[in-house]
């Protein structure tokens, strides 16, 4: 009876109608079976609301009721403590004080583990740190309880601390397999690269109690319990939390745009090159955010973007060419990720980069404008498909300074865009002139082919 | 949203598919949950629909799995199977070139397609609403999928592309690969059309197939359409199978590696679905548990730096594979036989109640993990169709993981783990120095 309720409740509480957007789009005609057979409009799509409820500390639960499998998902997300955030001689210190205070936390997971079965999870980017975990339904109220005395009460160690962040360094350095994402970041925002472990742990302190903030935390939960099952755990775990310093006000230095220029992270006879290619983007709160976002789209999806029909499906040059955009309110970047034959990098490089200049210079037809559109506005739903990733859904409004309504704004905002924005926003952030590279191979091989595109080309500068 | 199904929805979308199937079950899966609806039509293709009785997330997520992989590769076209499963993206009756993934894209969902040893999934998850178009495209495809040499040879190169990161590393035949994790062979260079044409008439067939349509499903809805979309594919002539008999003589083998030693003990037990398949994964994950005797005596003894115990599919079998990295000096041949001796005794290691509740609640939540994303859910359900004994196994397993006993695990390892029949060392490729690590 319970879980009838629910589905009657669910389906009486609409967070977002996804029809009317959508129906308003042309969907284009073919003369393809395929198109013609299959080109109904698209019917109403009502995705499920979550809960809100703010404990007088502050501490925001986000919940929404999942009966699907006796499962309980939650991320504990705390806003202006991600890695965004390092201080610029201390980069890295973010991640490492979330992984001191799992670590810490770590005879207590264990213990639990072993009786209930469950798990904890460091999960933090961009701009907020965040513990996410699961567990069978009877377990959850112990391991939010763990997971909480983790962020209100855990302390920094100075060993277990060190040792964290020599790993995080090590990950910024790109000591790790996949370095260059994380590089490109790093050229484009400027990060120092000379934190010292010294001053890093007085630092971690003061991050640590003046950025974890019960105003500053939201919990998420959605899973086989009632919202009251929810709202009590979270009040045990969080409810006696208060600050040890005052909230104060996040200032971000403002970052001007860098001079573009190349890296090489040397892998010597490497069958394989890896190209990342990126620039500062804007954030979703940018009026730019819509036509970046379709022009993602258009470049840069896996699957059916220009990245993999034409130097995949047509030329064969790489098995997952793709391009993200990530909208993180203070480093906004878009990025291009090209493996490809170390035989055949010169000329896939140069076929991207006439895919880029060709959506600066040229309008991108109407067809593939509104397939790419109806694409962003119908794959809302897909979002949430996994307990975590509907969480993160639902958590980013907040963590973003977004409304209640956003997604709403959000189908509203795809529709809007036209081809003369993309390529308005393409000549404005893709121009060669402010685009960096992170290139992962063969110094000999790699080194005339990015000096032939006028970057001043280093490397490894950082290891070294 | 659609109804839910009910038992009644469930009984005439069954009466549906009945009305042109040559029916399996007496009842839509009799032995699982109510909801789940299991037949198989006259041209030989199974079908699962598989609706989530409470759903807040509007997705609907099909798989077709094909009964055919790496296993299915001729010799000298290793990698032919996973080549075409990559042309399955292409054109198809009624579907252009490159539209397959780019239709389901514009519908707000994705693809994938995947190969393993023996079988192929290709997944869809979209919109709830947009069921009808997954449908079409995935019967489009197997009726007819279009095949050009254009096409062959990108696809080669992406296939190469794809495994190019294992390029440094050395290769190992299938079934060693299969046990150590080694990359696998690649030989598609010359793979004509006709060969891959080939290949797709042998095995991508209805009567070869499994389609599972999980997650936000009007039950009779989709029976409809899965009638109307692939009633009328025509069956194929099904390919003979080895039964696979494994010889019971030991194969030794070296897998030379430019950095990692180790010695692998591999000893077959019966392939998933079998009613011992719960117990070998829990014997696998708790015999290498912290406090168990094997890590015990070969870490703490001083043998080895590590020790895993994993269940492992390679070549038509699947093993126990024992995976040992060695301390430095230690003889080969004194290490293989203490390995031998310890993992016979394993029938004295009984897990306390504490390591064996712990494990159920480990494999109870992962279960749950896969039932709640579409996708997972889907593809267990295409697993234990195309390898296992149907949905009651994904339906049965919390009850079959509540009901693991110590006595049980001590039986698996009596049974199935007194002699290996694959040994497999792997060292630098110069091997090892007058028979020491």
């Amino acid at each position: 009876v319970r879980r009838a309720a629910f589905a009657l409740a669910l389906v009486s509480t609409t967070a977002l109608v996804l029809v009317s957007v959508v129906n308003t789009m042309a969907w284009t005609t073919s003369t393809q079976r395929g198109r013609e057979v299959l080109s109904p409009p698209l019917t109403p799509l009502k995705l499920p609301s979550p809960v809100r409820r703010v404990l007088p500390n502050g501490v925001t639960l986000v919940f929404l009721e999942d009966r699907r499998a006796p499962l309980v998902t939650f991320g504990i997300f705390v806003r202006n403590a991600g890695p965004h955030h390092d201080p610029a001689i201390a980069p890295g210190i973010a991640a490492a004080i979330q992984a001191t205070l799992r670590e810490s936390a770590s005879e207590s997971i264990a213990a639990l583990v072993q009786q209930r079965g469950g798990e904890i999870r460091l999960n933090g980017r961009e701009g907020h740190a965040a513990f996410t975990g699961s567990s069978l339904t009877g377990g959850f109220p112990a391991l939010l309880e763990v997971a909480s005395d983790m962020v209100t009460q855990g302390d920094i160690p100075r060993a277990i601390f060190d040792a964290q962040y020599a790993r995080s360094r090590a990950r910024t350095a790109g000591t790790i397999r996949d370095p260059a994402s994380g590089r490109l970041a790093a050229m484009i925002f400027q990060d120092s690269p000379n934190g010292t472990s010294d001053s890093a742990f007085e630092l971690a302190l003061q991050f640590r109690r003046e950025r974890f903030l019960p105003g500053e935390t939201l919990v998420g939960i959605t899973g086989d319990l009632s919202l009251n099952d929810a709202l009590s755990a979270v009040e045990r775990g969080f409810g006696s939390w208060r600050p040890v310093a005052e909230r104060t006000k996040i200032a971000v230095p403002a970052v001007t745009e860098p001079a573009p220029r190349a890296l090489i992270l040397p892998a010597q006879g490497a069958a394989q090159t890896r190209y990342t290619i990126g620039a500062m983007a804007c954030a979703r709160t940018d009026p730019d955010f819509y036509p970046m976002e379709v022009l993602n789209e258009i470049i840069g999806r896996r699957g059916s973007g220009r990245m993999f029909t034409r130097l995949r499906e047509q030329k064969g040059y790489a098995y997952d060419p793709h391009s993200v955009l990530s909208t993180a309110l203070h480093r906004p970047l878009w990025a291009a990720l090209l493996a490809v034959r170390t035989d055949i990098s010169k000329v896939a490089l140069r076929d991207f980069f006439a895919e880029l200049d060709s959506i600066r210079t040229e309008l991108v037809p109407e067809a593939e404008l509104q397939a790419k559109k109806r694409a962003l506005i119908a794959g809302l739903p897909v979002r949430l498909e996994s307990p975590l990733s509907t969480l993160e859904t639902h958590v980013q409004l907040a963590l973003e300074g977004l409304g209640a309504n956003y997604w709403e704004e959000y189908l509203q905002g795809i529709a809007r865009v036209t081809s003369e924005d993309v390529r308005r926003v393409a000549t404005k952030y893709l121009e060669m002139k402010r685009l960096s590279i992170v290139a992962v191979g063969d110094p000999l091989i790699l080194e005339p082919i990015l000096r032939e595109l006028g970057l001043p080309v280093t490397r490894d500068l950082i290891t070294k | 949203m659609p109804k839910r199904p009910g038992v009644s929805l469930t009984a005439r979308a069954f009466a549906i598919l009945s009305a042109c199937a040559v029916v399996l079950t007496a009842a839509p899966a009799k032995s699982t949950d109510p909801a789940i609806t299991r037949t198989r039509l006259s041209n030989g293709l199974r079908v699962v629909i598989a609706p989530e009785p409470v759903n807040p997330s509007p997705l609907v997520s099909v798989t077709v799995g094909y009964r055919v992989g790496h296993g299915d590769d001729p010799p000298g076209r290793e990698g032919l199977a996973h080549l075409v499963e990559h042309m399955m993206f292409n054109g198809a009756d009624g579907v252009a070139d490159g539209e397959h993934t780019a239709l389901v894209a514009e519908a707000g969902g994705y693809s994938t397609g995947g190969t393993d040893y023996r079988y192929s999934p290709y997944n869809s998850t979209v919109p709830s609403n947009q069921l009808e178009l997954v449908l079409f495209l995935e019967a489009a495809r197997m009726r007819d999928l279009r095949m050009t040499q254009a096409v062959l040879e990108n696809q080669k190169k992406a296939v190469e592309a794809e495994n190019l990161p294992d390029r440094d590393r050395e290769v190992a035949s299938p079934i060693v690969a299969g046990v150590v994790a080694a990359p696998r062979p690649l030989n598609i260079d010359s793979v004509t059309l006709a060969e891959a044409q080939a290949f797709y008439d042998r095995f991508y067939g209805p009567n070869n197939a499994v389609i599972v349509v999980s997650g936000d499903v009007d039950t009779l809805r989709a029976s409809r359409l899965i009638i109307r979309y692939f009633a009328k594919i025509p069956a194929i002539q099904l390919p003979h199978r080895s039964s696979g008999v494994i010889a019971p003589v030991e194969a030794r083998h070296f897998v030379p590696h430019p950095t990692r030693r180790a010695l692998f003990l591999a000893y077959p037990v019966p392939t998933i679905g079998s009613r011992e398949d719960e117990a070998l994964g829990a014997f696998a994950a708790i015999a290498a548990g912290p406090d168990a005797r094997l890590r015990k005596r070969l870490v703490g003894g001083g043998f080895a730096s590590d020790v895993g115990v994993s269940v492992r599919d390679a070549g038509p079998h699947r093993w126990v594979v024992v995976n040992v990295t060695p301390v430095s000096g230690r003889s080969v041949a004194e290490l293989e036989a203490f390995v031998r001796k310890e993992v016979a005794a394993l029938v004295e290691d009984v897990p306390s109640p504490d390591v064996l509740e712990s494990h159920r609640n480990s494999a109870l939540l992962r279960h749950a993990q896969y039932l709640v994303n579409p996708e997972g859910r889907a593809e267990l359900f295409v697993k234990a169709e195309l390898l296992g004994t149907g949905p009651s196994d994904v339906v049965q397993r919390p009850a079959a993981i509540r009901r693991l006993s110590a006595t049980t695990l001590q039986s698996i390892a009596r049974k199935y783990l007194q002699s290996p029949r694959l040994i497999i060392t792997m060292d630098k490729p110069s091997g090892q120095r007058e028979g020491r690590w």
